[in-house]
């Protein structure tokens, strides 16, 4: 059986995709669409036959986005700005979150007895592990929420930002306590030059990651980059 | 008998400052006042009037507003700014000068010998 409202949220989504589109172009579009189409059915066409002559009079997803590309050339930009943006708040987010999770680890490491160059290692491997950790969350969470319909419409509701604004400042706030409140505790249970080689170690075996992170990442680009050329070539 | 598309794009802009000169109006009601009065010989693909429309509104020569009809639909409605009526009369005279260009040609020219 053909359903028109679900024909006509996946062409949406198409011309979403496209991403020279906005969103209130696609809305303007649809009401076009949805006028052709009660035009077409007071024809007695039927609600099928109405949605594809209406689509074709209205043109193809790709030629639509072509002439709207010449007028949104800000909008490819600025959405993939804030791409770039949101990817550097997801990493500077997990970084001070693993940060001090791991100071939380050598807290509780230095009270269970452990001491020395241990627990520098301790908190490295800590604070590496919560990174892949909740990066491996973040990603299973967005794929869990962008896949559900209706979540762009959601996020645009007041509320909704409301919330997850507050949520963020919270948690910021309870990051930023807690690097300060773990080593404060550590330190009142060891000696000045025992908490001097737990951060001789750390700054040790931080040197390792800050020199395998971007290597890791040039790699991941000239990955990208040969896949691109290929592209190019077929 | 169809319109080339070049000469369609050509006429889009004073074909659309003309309708809405008369009073605001919407995309759907614009190609179907077009295509009424050439009697669907200017025909484009309805989803180019679109662009045509955001580009005039960043010249500022018409502007938009997001209005309910009367059946309860949600319809972009567009308006004629000052600037647009100047640009629309500039226009008229650059075509008259073309069509009365062309005219002259056409017609028989006079033998004089």
């Amino acid at each position: 059986m053909f359903d028109l409202n679900e024909q006509i949220i996946k062409w949406r989504s198409n011309l979403a995709q496209s991403q020279t589109l906005g969103s209130s172009d696609i809305d303007e579009l649809e009401s076009h669409l949805r006028e052709e189409i009660e035009h077409l059915t007071g024809l007695k066409l039927s609600d099928e036959e109405a949605f594809w002559v209406a689509n074709h009079r209205l043109g193809s997803t790709d030629s639509l986005s072509t002439e709207y590309e010449k007028i949104n050339s800000g909008l490819k930009f600025r959405r993939r700005l804030s791409l770039m943006i949101t990817g550097i708040l997801a990493y500077l987010l997990a970084t001070y979150f693993a940060i001090a999770a791991s100071k939380g680890c050598i807290w509780l490491a230095a009270t269970g007895g452990i001491r020395g160059y241990e627990l520098g290692i301790i908190g490295f491997v800590s604070q590496i592990l919560t990174l892949v950790a909740t990066f491996f969350f973040g990603y299973f969470i967005c794929k869990l929420i962008l896949h559900r319909p209706g979540f762009r419409k959601q996020i645009n509701q007041l509320t909704t930002r409301f919330f997850l604004l507050t949520s963020l400042l919270v948690f910021l706030i309870i990051i930023t306590v807690s690097r300060i409140f773990f080593p404060v505790m550590s330190v009142r249970i060891m000696s000045a030059q025992e908490y001097g080689q737990v951060a001789w170690a750390l700054a040790y075996t931080k040197l390792l990651w800050s020199v395998l992170l971007p290597a890791l990442l040039v790699m991941l680009l000239i990955k990208l980059r040969k896949s691109d050329l290929h592209e190019v070539d077929a | 008998m169809a319109i080339s598309k070049d000469l369609v794009a050509a006429s889009a802009t004073p074909l659309v400052l003309t309708i809405l000169s008369k009073g605001e109006n919407y995309g759907y009601a614009i190609i179907k006042r077009v295509r009424e009065l050439s009697k669907g010989q200017m025909q484009w693909t309805d989803g180019m009037l679109y662009p045509v429309l955001h580009r005039l509104e960043e010249q500022k020569l018409i502007q938009s507003k997001w209005r309910e009809s009367e059946t309860g639909r949600k319809r972009k409605y567009y308006k004629i700014k000052k600037e647009g009526t100047k640009v629309l009369k500039e226009q008229q005279k650059q075509w008259k000068v073309v069509y009365s260009t062309l005219r002259q040609l056409w017609e028989k020219e006079p033998c004089l010998t």
